[in-house]
């Protein structure tokens, strides 16, 4: 088996890693809302931390929890996950605060799919308030007092440092990766890397940094596919959806680079050693990229957008937005204006659990056609 | 046939009433001529902590939470309420809230800050206190369109706990001297700290108001308490207004004792959660058609100084004094501030719902009508849970869709059915009551 076909696996069966692992270890596990939590804390604490995801079926049973008409798509489909027992080994959960969509899902779980540990962790949305650091920092002290109580188990100095340092490895060769999409012609394909960042999510860094070691082995060695279509960039909300990657690439599109906190985002910005562990911590929540949640109240995304428009040589965006999503919609305009700046054209999709394929089709081409006239 | 009042109705007192009335007046008049008297002006969403700003001196406010302003005070004409959130869903702005858009709408076609006779006035800075993501993302946006600074002041308010207060005493702290620097006016402890005083008593005031509202009969209606705490929600830090909230308090004290009423009839006591469309404040009568009136709910306890229990009781908060912390500095009057806002013996804000049912409870409601906001994460987060947990507390309740300050998400008929069954459901018809004119002073804010 290739290791690419490693990666399909592992986010094709979502939930069989951290199942395997714990049937293994008798170890915990633990899900978690919004990539905002600090995970080596879980790590040093011997607890398996998974990213709560939904799988992009149409559902029907959040109807009597969470209301559609307000809530966003990837809050219910996540939340239907948890319903159909699909989560079932999970033994705790942690909300580390971002929006109130991702809130309700929290709350619901915590109410109705029975979990040993739940946790709601505040993370500022003003980080580069000056006093944001101190706050966050004593948050997290509150956090290691929870998961210790939790687990039984102490959290050194020497355990935060281990796990410190195998995150800070991952984000390393994840990013390698990513600096394989700057090629002209890159030997994978935007999909390909989205199932590498996504299984990063699903299993332990461990596991995952020996497949990434693997994978910039043998990737550089593979030949590209000849796409020389628009160069393009993906941004907007959480989004996990494959099949739609594949489907930009089959019309010519060739995404190189995304901003999301299911892909790169979640990769950026390692944690840099300090005497005080939770300290280096709180400084990582506050130094990355941050969602639009936590870009208050100067904007700093744009920037980060603009330099990867630049490093990767886009031609145009994709925004993606979940129904309902108010974060990135109201973060929408400026960000569209932004890019415009730059010379670069912007499309917006609103996803729904899945995509409506033919009019995502006739958009999606409208929009290359339009890009490969301009260029 | 008229039925016979169950109970005796009477306005509130010309001196009380007026009261209020003058210094809504005086606040909106003062508003137009602040700045040409070199005065702060500030504009801003949702706002909490007016006595920091009243540390500079009088100050205009223009378009203080002006979604939520403008939807008040648009409820005779919706039409033009909704242009606005047209304009701002216009701009690309989607999903986002009712007020958010009511607020934005404004702001691109220029009226938030323009008086009703064509004076203008150009806000020094964005002030951003408090607020749900999709506030704080509206602020952000609205400085950005207006070019303007944006002081953001963070409150983990779903976090009681020492580290929260220290966050918020800290921001604060720095938020004196973000202003000092940037317009370079002085700020003066002396009037920071009776601003703290007049707005704690206030607050502390309201919570007893509303608390006589356990009183069966209320004293006043939740429709009138509505237009009573105009003062403490725009200017809780004058001393107009605490002067205000004493008389107010004293002659509430008064009805209530004498067993005078809101409303004619409380064949059934309702409370309302939630905002309700602020547009259509008559809807908070619909149910004296059928003998019933709300007394009690969110917005009769929004805006005081509460403290809420573990099991969800509401209890009047403590003024500094009564707590007895000194308010001889800046730095005790900001502790003060944050103490009322967020108090140390106070329960955690997830226990909303355990709130509501207690608020039920404790207000004698025999049932509760929800609001589901659309496109409100806020106010609709686990809502479907809330109405269980009220059913399972043997508590009737309805919900109604709409939105806070959206007319486009108005359906007159539907509310209108669900209030009336949910109604019907409690035994009651509609009555025919002599119309008294004294039960309610005015229908518009």
């Amino acid at each position: 088996m290739s290791v690419l076909e490693e990666f399909h696996n592992i986010v094709s069966s979502p939930h069989q890693f951290a199942r395997d692992w714990k049937e293994q270890t008798g170890g915990k596990v633990l899900g978690y809302l919004c990539t905002n939590l600090p995970e080596e804390m879980l790590y040093a604490a011997g607890v398996l931390p998974v990213r709560l995801l939904g799988t992009l079926e149409i559902e029907n049973v959040t109807g009597s929890y969470i209301w559609a008409t307000t809530f966003c798509s990837f809050s219910r489909d996540c939340f239907a996950q948890a319903l159909q027992g699909r989560y079932d080994y999970i033994d705790g959960i942690t909300y580390a605060f971002c929006c109130l969509h991702a809130r309700h899902v929290f709350e619901s779980w915590k109410r109705h799919i029975p979990v040993q540990y739940s946790y709601e962790l505040y993370v500022p949305y003003q980080l580069l308030n000056r006093h944001a650091k101190t706050f966050l920092t004593k948050e997290l002290e509150e956090y290691k007092r929870s998961l210790q109580e939790w687990t039984g188990r102490s959290i050194s100095d020497t355990d935060l440092d281990k796990a410190i340092d195998i995150y800070n490895t991952n984000r390393r060769l994840m990013r390698q990766i990513y600096e394989l999409m700057k090629a002209d012609d890159p030997p994978v394909t935007e999909a390909e890397v989205a199932e590498i960042a996504l299984s990063g999510m699903l299993i332990d860094k461990v596991s995952h940094n020996r497949l990434l070691e693997q994978a910039l082995a043998e990737l550089p060695k593979r030949k590209g596919r000849g796409n020389h279509g628009p160069r393009l960039m993906l941004l907007g909300s959480v989004n996990y959806d494959i099949e739609f990657l594949k489907s930009i690439d089959s019309l010519g599109g060739h995404v190189v680079i995304d901003d999301y906190c299911t892909g790169s985002r979640y990769y950026q910005t390692e944690v840099v050693p300090e005497k005080n562990r939770l300290a280096s911590l709180a400084s990582r929540e506050i130094g990355k990229p941050p969602c639009p949640l936590k870009d208050l109240p100067e904007r700093r995304r744009p920037v980060h957008q603009a330099k990867l428009a630049s490093d990767y040589r886009v031609k145009g965006a994709i925004y993606t937005i979940q129904r309902m999503c108010d974060s990135h919609g109201l973060d929408y305009p400026a960000i569209e204006s932004s890019l415009k700046e730059k010379g670069i054209p912007m499309l917006k999709l609103e996803l729904n659990f899945g995509v409506p394929a033919g009019q995502f089709r006739t958009r999606l081409e409208a929009f290359l056609e339009m890009l490969e006239a301009s260029s | 046939m008229a039925e016979q009042a169950d109970f005796e109705t009477r306005p509130i007192s010309d001196e009380v009433w007026g009261r209020m009335k003058n210094l809504r007046r005086e606040h909106w008049q003062h508003t137009w001529k602040a700045q040409a008297e070199g005065e702060l002006c500030v504009t801003g969403l949702a706002w909490q902590f007016q006595p920091l700003l009243a540390g500079f001196g009088d100050f205009a406010s223009p378009s203080m939470g002006t979604g939520f302003i403008r939807a008040a005070r648009e409820g005779t004409r919706p039409n033009g309420l909704r242009k606005y959130v047209d304009i701002a869903t216009a701009q690309g702005l989607t999903p986002m809230c009712g007020a958010i858009g009511a607020h934005l709408g404004q702001v691109y076609e220029g009226i938030s800050f323009q008086s009703p006779s064509g004076e203008k006035i150009t806000p020094d800075f964005i002030f951003q206190p408090h607020g749900c993501h999709a506030i704080y993302k509206g602020a952000q946006i609205c400085s950005e369109i207006l070019g303007l600074p944006m002081l953001m002041i963070e409150l983990p308010t779903t976090n009681n706990t020492e580290n929260t207060r220290e966050y918020i005493i800290a921001q604060l702290a720095d938020a004196i001297e973000w202003i000092e620097k940037r317009t370079k006016k002085k700020f003066d402890d002396e009037k920071f700290v009776a601003a703290v005083r007049y707005a704690s008593t206030s607050k502390v005031l309201w919570a007893k108001v509303t608390e006589l509202m356990k009183t069966t009969p209320s004293p006043i209606s939740l429709r009138q308490a509505m237009s009573l705490n105009i003062p403490i929600i725009s200017y809780p830090h004058s001393k107009g207004t605490m002067e205000y909230m004493k008389a107010l308090y004293a002659e509430i004290q008064e009805r209530a004792q004498d067993g005078i009423a809101g409303t004619p009839f409380e064949k059934k006591r309702l409370n309302h959660e939630g905002i309700h469309p602020l547009y259509r404040p008559d809807i908070l009568r619909w149910p004296e058609e059928y003998g019933a009136a709300f007394i009690g709910g969110t917005l009769s306890r929004g805006y005081g100084a509460y403290i809420y229990t573990e099991d969800g009781h509401a209890m009047p908060g403590k003024t500094p004094e009564e707590r007895g912390m000194a308010l001889r500095s800046r730095e005790e009057a900001i502790r003060a501030m944050v103490y009322l806002n967020l108090p140390p013996e106070g329960a955690k804000e997830a226990a909303r719902t355990t709130t509501i049912i207690q608020s039920a409870r404790d207000w004698h409601a025999d049932g509760v009508i929800l609001h589901m906001a659309r496109r409100c994460p806020a106010g609709t987060c686990g809502i479907f849970d809330r109405k269980a947990d009220l059913l399972a507390a043997g508590i009737p309740v309805a919900t109604y869709e709409a939105s806070e300050a959206d007319p486009n998400e108005f359906d007159e008929a539907h509310v209108r059915e669900d209030f009336e069954r949910f109604l019907e459901s409690l035994g009651l018809t509609k009555i025919s009551a002599a119309q008294d004119s004294q039960t309610l002073a005015e229908d518009n804010l």
